[in-house]
């Protein structure tokens, strides 16, 4: 994996842009929109000396500025509105509809939707990325003794409402 | 073994994603072989972990990745040129307004000749570089304000 300070080959910046841009699909839901901040993160990454100063795997630090990247996007979309963030656009099928279809991973998907940026962050971070307790309290800006507690939150929230779907 | 199930809930988060130390991992153990309740949490915490890694996102093209490296990278050639541009403007309007100020106020050239028609009459010996100080001075002001607000405006991406 890149660590921080080494400029990354092509096809660590490739998979880096693959990474952040799956991240950022799932916090704004529009393609252009996660593809810009994705474009942003790697001007910063190329030419910023905040990534050189970084130690540590490259795709945390990547991460962090999308997902940075990625709230500021929302705030813009709905300035002086900072329930704009909590209430992030819901999935494009309603829970109803994907139930319908009778997919698991659709009905999960529109649930997670639902949920609040900062429980959906945490679990995608987790369960999608696959980062550690350490790394998502870098990515997150929070201590790192609370990722477990504000992870198992999340994912009761979410056990909640996918409850009469799981066995 | 004797627990709170509401206690143990986070610490089977933990548990699943093997982020416990090793005392309260076995902890843990004891209670899952107990109590059925915490062992049917962690199956269903397991089961949404594992679905969660499965959704299907949307992705990036292989022809959107490579026009946004080389965006990324003719991006750093562009600061680069601008980088140097500025510093050779400043070199040589630094140097040049310097040079010619430092000439008028010591009217070099009538020192050097010492023919009266060199002579430069005072308001301009002193005014000249008055007017190129005090310019820089405004340059730089406005300069640094401008830079001061594109970093900490928060409207500035607010399309109207």
């Amino acid at each position: 994996m890149t660590s921080g300070g080494h400029f990354p080959s092509c096809d660590e910046l490739e998979a880096l842009s693959d990474s952040g841009f799956a991240l950022a699909i799932q916090l704004l839901g529009r393609h252009e929109d996660a593809a810009d901040v994705v474009q942003d993160a790697l001007c910063k990454l190329v030419h910023g000396r905040h990534y050189r100063r970084h130690k540590g795997p490259a795709r945390v630090w990547f991460l962090k500025v999308v997902r940075n990247g990625a709230l500021d996007a929302v705030r813009r979309r709905r300035p002086n509105d900072d329930e704009a963030v909590a209430n992030l656009p819901a999935g494009t099928k309603p829970p109803d509809v994907a139930a319908e279809l009778g997919e698991l991973t659709v009905i999960l998907r529109c649930q997670l939707e639902s949920l609040p940026v900062a429980q959906r962050e945490i679990i995608l971070l987790r369960d999608f990325h696959d980062l550690s307790y350490g790394e998502i309290a870098k990515v997150l800006g929070v201590a790192s003794g609370t990722v477990m507690s504000r992870l198992h939150r999340a994912r009761n929230a979410l056990r909640q409402r996918m409850n009469k779907y799981l066995q | 073994m004797k627990h709170s199930c509401q206690e143990t809930e986070p610490l089977i988060s933990g548990y699943l994603d093997r982020e416990l130390t090793q005392s309260d991992r076995q902890r843990v153990d004891l209670i899952l072989e107990d109590c059925d309740r915490c062992a049917a949490s962690l199956k269903q915490l397991k089961q949404l972990r594992e679905s969660v890694s499965t959704i299907a996102f949307d992705q990036l093209t292989k022809t959107e990745k490579d026009n946004m490296t080389e965006k990324a990278k003719t991006g750093l050639g562009a600061n680069l040129g601008q980088l140097l541009a500025i510093a050779g403007l400043i070199l040589v309007y630094g140097i040049g307004s310097f040079w010619l100020s430092w000439e008028l106020i010591t009217d070099a050239k009538f020192v050097e000749t010492g023919d009266a028609d060199d002579k430069v009459p005072l308001f301009i010996r002193f005014g000249i570089p008055t007017l190129i100080g005090g310019v820089g001075i405004l340059f730089f002001t406005v300069l640094f304000q401008r830079l001061k607000a594109a970093k900490t405006d928060k409207y500035r991406d607010v399309q109207i």
